[in-house]
């Protein structure tokens, strides 16, 4: 075990165990997008720098393991200022199409602007425009304006499904995520880059327009019943004049059965 | 490209993958350019899903996945050769050529492209066309130049190899 | 005029790099010494003692690097010659390559010995087809003649070369990057740790050298590490090759002491400024790193007197910039680079560097606004020392310098709202 201090407070975790895993295991937060629990670390969206007394940079918490004696600082100005330019840079070709996004209201780059990020913007060049809507497979839909190159789902489709469907195509602020000409996205798990994309670049086709997160009043867990193997998951309803209306089934996480996923079935 | 080159090149490497640039290269030196099928065929040989061979590919300014000029023209316009007057000997080629930066001609012979350093500052402003310099290029020198290459380019199409030629 | 080591061979204008003539003149000499009086281990500490530092760019002692490689002889290790050379002002691989591909073949000879490696690459840019082309051949002859492959000089000791040839992708000089490319991926830098020295091309351990520091090698082996680290100051020993390029008469590699006065590199060995104009700026090290004035000239150009002076002696490409050089449009073209060449992967460097150049870009064209130059600085504070690799750095670091030295002229860009210079390159 190591023992180390996080914003003063005295932490014991296992040798091994990052920056970023030992304040989550805190129960506190850092703000991150490419970081996954379940999926390989590539430290490139940046956004999870702390500062670590003694280290004459910012680290990437995702990636650098605890020391003993470690003094970690999630909130220093050095941490708080590069923590900001990282969202002011990942919004600076964001579309403002937040009304309408199926993200919106549950979207970690939203989410993290409002509590972490500038209020206003410098940017006055004309924003990127890319492909906007496209169908990539029988559940998925892209939005590259929304991307913000985390990778996840890449890394899924590699790693986790094993069928290297989607990759990041071209490079530099010209990167896109894209598929080989006439292939889609239709392994067994497609779905679950929905539920990894920290953004609304990967959304539901079936649940597409449907409800905003907000509205969805109840969150029932629940276990699939559709084959033996029993996977955890939460059932999202949405109450309705007319009754109660099923609208969305996201994997609920339990390491003994599925992990974070879920497959296509339905 | 013949099954013994594709050994050749495997043979230099422990791991298949590594063969993918210069198996794409070749690919590229035959077709013009990299038609999905060479795409597709490389992804089997190399244990790779198309995607992964597509997203080297893009990676790299030197590949193209559309049929080009059959020779390309490459104009550095990175500092050094800037300093000495690049603008303008871009402007002239297009003008030579009656195409912008980026595009082909119309007989499909040149490609003319803005190009950054190629690591020949010492004789900027620079231009390169297949494995050749030239530089300094100034302005003046544009028209001819481009006259050359078509001349080239006439008696090379005799022939029936793609390959540009190399000699100036 | 003092001794030149690497290029002496290429004063000589009838020398056409054969195996023949490369022997003829002392060739492969180097080789067989180390092999019958050196162990690997003596010879890492011997370059080690001749104190040669990287040329490719960080200038990181080469010795050093090599004894971070693990000795255990059951491990693959691997040495790949980085002959990427892309740093924007910097060509002296056209000549170390083209005209003397032997004396570079014989340092990675000795590299390798070194380390154990037993395969080499060489990483060439895609664009240097002509490079990759010579390279062919002289492995070919050297393999002919007993220098290459199995039991090289009866030694016991085999290696292998083999080029390899990038696609026109300048952050494959990263080192990182260029094993991943190597590896047949997109060329994005690796997390560091692990270095290459434990875990490099296909995770085994490998030593990354640029083509110039490879080339000193068999010079260092033949005549010793003291006779090496005279040449130079303590810190920053040796000769090197510097490719001088802008508004110089004479343009071209001159291959000097590491610790050369930049006064006279630019006006006697360079020839001086063209047109009977006035110096205004020089870059260094490559389009990378900050550019100095006037006022620095007496600089000598080893790595510490340049960091002193605020900037770096990077990968030895020296611009040369006269009066009519227009900074803001320097400072678009630099942006522009970084802007074309950021891999992506990391935020602010895949951000950074296009707003750098679509900010310089507007102020260029006339449209500047005040708050630029203060948003220009701060997009250069939050993308510098955040990110995978240096490219975010590089791009950074030559701005602010422009906006140091050269603040008056962005002013004079954003209140006439047009580019004062009568533009010297057709813009």
């Amino acid at each position: 075990m190591i023992d180390l201090i996080i914003d003063g407070a005295q932490v014991q975790v296992p040798a091994g165990t990052s920056i970023l895993e030992a304040v989550l295991r805190m129960g506190r937060e850092i703000p991150h997008f490419c970081y996954h629990p379940k999926l390989a670390v590539v430290g490139s969206c940046r956004m999870c720098q702390v500062e670590v007394q003694g280290a004459p940079k910012l680290v990437i918490s995702c990636a650098t393991p605890v020391a003993e004696g470690m003094e970690v600082l999630t909130a220093s100005e050095r941490a708080t200022k590069a923590r900001k330019a990282v969202l002011e840079f990942l919004l600076l070709n964001h579309p403002l199409d937040c009304p309408i996004c199926d993200k919106g209201g549950e979207c970690p780059l939203q989410d993290y602007t409002f509590k972490y990020g500038p209020g206003e913007s410098r940017f006055v060049e004309e924003k990127v425009h890319r492909i906007k809507h496209q169908p990539i497979g029988p559940f998925v839909v892209f939005d590259a304006e929304r991307c913000i190159l985390c990778s996840r789902c890449v890394r899924f489709c590699n790693d986790v499904v094993g069928t290297s469907e989607l990759g990041v195509f071209s490079r530099g602020d010209r990167s896109v995520i894209g598929l080989f000409p006439g292939q889609s996205l239709d392994n067994k798990y497609s779905g679950n880059v929905i539920d990894l994309c920290p953004v609304g670049a990967l959304t539901s086709r079936d649940y597409r327009f449907k409800s905003r997160p907000w509205d969805l009043v109840t969150q029932v867990p629940s276990v699939c019943g559709l084959c033996s193997a029993g996977c955890n998951i939460v059932v999202d309803v949405r109450h309705k004049e007319q009754g109660q209306q099923l609208l969305r089934i996201r994997p609920r996480i339990n390491d003994d059965v599925n992990g974070y996923w879920i497959c296509d079935d339905r | 490209m013949t099954e013994e080159t594709i050994h050749k090149i495997l043979s230099r490497y422990p791991h298949r993958r590594s063969a993918l640039l210069p198996l794409l290269h070749l690919c590229q030196q035959e077709a013009g350019y990299l038609t999905d099928e060479a795409l597709r065929l490389l992804s089997k040989r190399l244990g790779l899903s198309p995607t992964q061979v597509v997203e080297v590919v893009t990676f790299y300014d030197m590949f193209h996945l559309k049929p080009g000029g059959q020779r390309e023209i490459w104009v550095c316009h990175n500092l050094s050769c800037s300093l000495l007057g690049a603008e303008k000997v871009v402007r002239r080629f297009e003008e030579a050529l009656g195409i912008g930066a980026g595009e082909t001609t119309q007989d499909g012979l040149f490609r003319l492209k803005r190009v950054e350093c190629l690591a020949a500052c010492g004789i900027a402003p620079v231009v390169q066309v297949g494995a050749e310099y030239y530089g300094p290029v100034s302005p003046q020198d544009v028209a001819q130049f481009v006259e050359r290459l078509r001349a080239q380019s006439a008696v090379s199409n005799q022939g029936s190899a793609f390959l540009p030629k190399a000699d100036g | 005029m003092s001794e030149k080591i690497l290029t002496k061979r290429l004063e000589n204008p009838g020398y056409g790099g054969t195996i023949e003539e490369h022997l003829a003149t002392g060739g492969y000499q180097a080789i067989a010494k180390a092999l019958k009086e050196h162990t690997p281990a003596s010879l890492i500490e011997l370059v080690r003692r001749s104190g040669l530092r990287g040329r490719g760019g960080a200038g990181f002692p080469t010795g050093v690097k090599w004894g971070f490689v693990p000795k255990d002889p059951g491990l693959t290790k691997y040495l790949v010659c980085n002959a990427d050379e892309s740093e924007p002002g910097t060509f002296k691989d056209l000549d170390l390559i083209m005209r003397d591909p032997h004396q570079l073949l014989e340092g990675i000879l000795l590299a390798s010995y070194a380390i154990g490696c037993q395969t080499a690459y060489i990483y060439i840019r895609g664009e240097f087809i002509a490079g990759a082309t010579i390279l062919e051949r002289a492995i070919k002859d050297a393999a002919t003649h007993g220098f290459l492959g199995k039991d090289i000089l009866g030694s016991g000791f085999s290696v292998e070369i083999h080029p390899h040839r990038g696609a026109g992708a300048y952050i494959c000089g990263e080192e990182t990057a260029l094993l991943e490319s190597l590896e047949g991926k997109r060329g994005l830098p690796r997390l560091k740790p692990p270095f290459p020295a434990t875990a490099g091309l296909y995770r085994l351990p490998t030593v990354v050298n640029n083509v110039e520091t490879l080339c000193n090698l068999p010079h260092i082996v033949l005549r010793g590490p003291e006779w090496f680290s005279s040449i130079g100051t303590p810190k920053s020993t040796g000769t090197r090759i510097f490719s001088v390029s802008g508004h110089v008469r004479r343009p071209g590699n001159y291959e000097l002491p590491i610790d050369v006065p930049m006064r006279e590199l630019i006006f006697e060995h360079a020839g001086g400024m063209r047109d009977g104009r006035r110096l205004k700026a020089v870059i260094p090290g490559g389009s990378s790193v900050p550019v100095l004035t006037e006022q620095y000239l007496d600089t000598r150009m080893d790595f510490e007197s340049l960091a002193k002076a605020g900037s770096m002696a990077g990968s030895g490409g020296v611009i040369v910039m006269d009066e009519s050089t227009c900074m803001v449009r320097t400072g678009e073209v630099v942006a522009r680079f970084y802007h074309h060449e950021s891999c992506g992967q990391c935020t602010q460097c895949r951000e950074g560097t296009a707003w750098l150049h679509k900010t310089l870009r507007r102020i260029e064209e006339g449209r500047g606004r005040k708050a630029d130059l203060d948003l220009l600085l701060d997009i250069c504070e939050n993308m510098k020392g955040k990110t995978i690799c240096p490219l975010s750095d590089a791009a950074a670091m030559p701005i602010e310098s422009y906006l140091k030295y050269f603040g008056d002229e962005f002013e004079q860009h954003i209140v006439e709202r047009a580019c004062p210079f009568a533009s010297t390159d057709g813009s």
